[in-house]
């Protein structure tokens, strides 16, 4: 008679167990759906929206990257991503992260700045950092530019990049603009 | 649809037996779920972490408080906003009474002179709390060119540095002052002899350096010499600590023809906000003479002549 009431515990335990993953399994399956659905959609605008969603998975990744970062980190990786967009012609990005009293200045329009980087910066090139400074709320950095196909022979100079961070990924910058002009004359 | 009453018995037995551990672990589930999400949702710091903090303090432990660094901050930015308007009179309101008696004289063109030196061009600051002495707290200012503007374009790295001491009275407005001046005391120490009477009148102190006005009077029918650069010895020093500094103004002769009284402002190396008081200031080589020239040839035969030769100490406790 013991026995029996044994067996019949041990079994409707088994059966709660078995609720209780199924119940797991239901949430899984709902938070699993949840997540499907926002990346799914149908229609002409699927295409697009599998883009921004890219972007915003690549945007979101380098936020979570940036938050890791150290001070010194985040700006030279602003400017590494600054140049980035100049080596790879991009320069339509590159001129909306110059600062606007800076473009006021210097490169008036668009087609300045892109004319600007055409003439003078060297069609592939590597930056070096030689030395970081900060003062207030904005950041020194004096970099080396140099030209990875032609070497030594090649346009190689030294520059100042100013930066100011106003969150993470959001910047503005300005750099010394001769600087890549006066090397070139010499 | 009916149910076996069978099942249905086990089904209730089952719950009433374990729906306790069943509402459990649902709870933890959700539990783990919520507090999942949140931890991925506050995993973004608020705002990018730097080293610019301006109102933590570099020298001392005690920091500007959240009810002072605002308004400080907000006073300083006034200030440099006035400056670079070229707006001198607002600028000059901004002064202490004290600083503006002490350190410009109580003249405005003064007060001009020295802004448009520093404002040659729009500059930029950035603050930075540096220490602080009692009540008072001295900002490291530093001004520079807009350098966002310019990229540093056909331009060096370069900025000004200046300490601003910024503190509240107690009727609660801000006192503050510029140009490294800290404050000043009116002081009474005296020394004498037959032939010298030596008073310190005053103390104006820079952040830097500390400044003494000094009172001599010659009681007597000779040449009295202080300083003027003729002896191997240090000829005035204050003892502060455990060491002696040397005045900055060596080369300013102090001799005393006879009866004269002379007032004379003798600058010494000390920090602001360094503990260490001043002990006593010290006139190392007094030198009393019948015929005294000046002249570094003959100044030896002189000395060596002289009537009365000693050190004179005022002390300053």
């Amino acid at each position: 008679m013991a026995e029996d009431k044994n067996k019949k515990q041990r079994k409707a335990l088994m059966i709660s167990i078995g609720i209780v993953i199924v119940i797991i399994l239901v949430v899984l399956f709902v938070l699993l759906f949840f997540k499907q659905k926002n990346s799914v959609s149908s229609g002409n605008g699927q295409a697009t929206l599998v883009t921004n969603e890219i972007e915003e998975a690549n945007n979101q990744a380098e936020l979570e990257a940036l938050y890791n970062m150290s001070e010194q980190e985040r700006i030279t990786y602003y400017c590494a991503e600054f140049f980035k967009l100049v080596d790879t012609r991009n320069y339509d990005k590159a001129y909306d992260l110059l600062y606007s009293e800076y473009k006021e200045n210097y490169f008036p329009t668009k087609e300045s700045f892109s004319k600007y980087m055409e003439d003078y910066f060297p069609d592939d090139f590597s930056l070096s950092y030689t030395n970081f400074e900060r003062l207030g709320d904005i950041y020194v950095l004096w970099v080396n530019v140099n030209d990875t196909l032609n070497g030594s022979r090649g346009h190689n100079f030294s520059m100042n990049v100013v930066i100011k961070e106003n969150d993470f990924n959001d910047y503005v910058l300005s750099f010394s603009r001769n600087s890549a002009v006066d090397s070139e004359e010499e | 649809m009916t149910i076996n009453p069978d099942v249905r018995i086990k089904i209730r037995n089952f719950f009433k037996k374990y729906g306790k551990l069943i509402i459990i672990i649902v709870f933890a589930l959700i539990l783990v779920i919520i507090i999942n999400r949140l931890l991925t949702l506050n995993n973004a710091p608020e705002a990018p972490e730097t080293s610019y903090t301006p109102h933590t303090t570099v020298l001392n432990t005690e920091d500007v408080p959240k009810e002072y660094a605002d308004s400080f901050e907000e006073f300083i930015e006034n200030y440099v906003k006035y400056c670079n308007n070229g707006d001198y009179v607002s600028a000059y309101n901004l002064v202490s009474d004290d600083c503006k008696k002490n350190f410009f004289g109580n003249s405005y063109n003064n007060f001009v002179n020295y802004v448009s030196e520093k404002f040659n061009s729009t500059k930029s600051y950035a603050i930075q709390s540096y220490s602080k002495v009692d009540d008072t707290y001295i900002y490291s200012v530093k001004l520079y060119d807009n350098f966002l503007a310019t990229g540093l374009t056909n331009q060096s790295y370069r900025y000004v540095e200046e300490k601003m001491a910024i503190s509240k009275d107690d009727g609660g407005n801000i006192v503050f002052s510029v140009g490294n001046y800290m404050g000043s005391q009116d002081l009474q120490y005296q020394a004498s002899n037959d032939y010298l009477v030596a008073r310190i009148t005053k103390s104006v102190e820079k952040y830097s350096f500390i400044i003494y006005n000094l009172q001599f009077t010659n009681r007597s029918n000779y040449t009295v010499v202080i300083q003027d650069g003729n002896t191997d010895d240090t000829e005035i020093y204050i003892n502060i600590g455990d060491e002696t500094r040397g005045c900055m103004e060596k080369d300013t002769k102090i001799v005393l023809a006879p009866g004269e009284t002379k007032n004379v402002s003798i600058s010494f190396s000390k920090f602001y906000d360094s503990e260490t008081k001043v002990d006593s200031l010290v006139l190392n080589a007094v030198r009393v003479m019948e015929n005294y020239t000046g002249d570094e040839e003959t100044a030896q035969q002189e000395i060596d002549n002289a009537i009365y030769k000693a050190s004179m100490t005022i002390s300053m406790q």
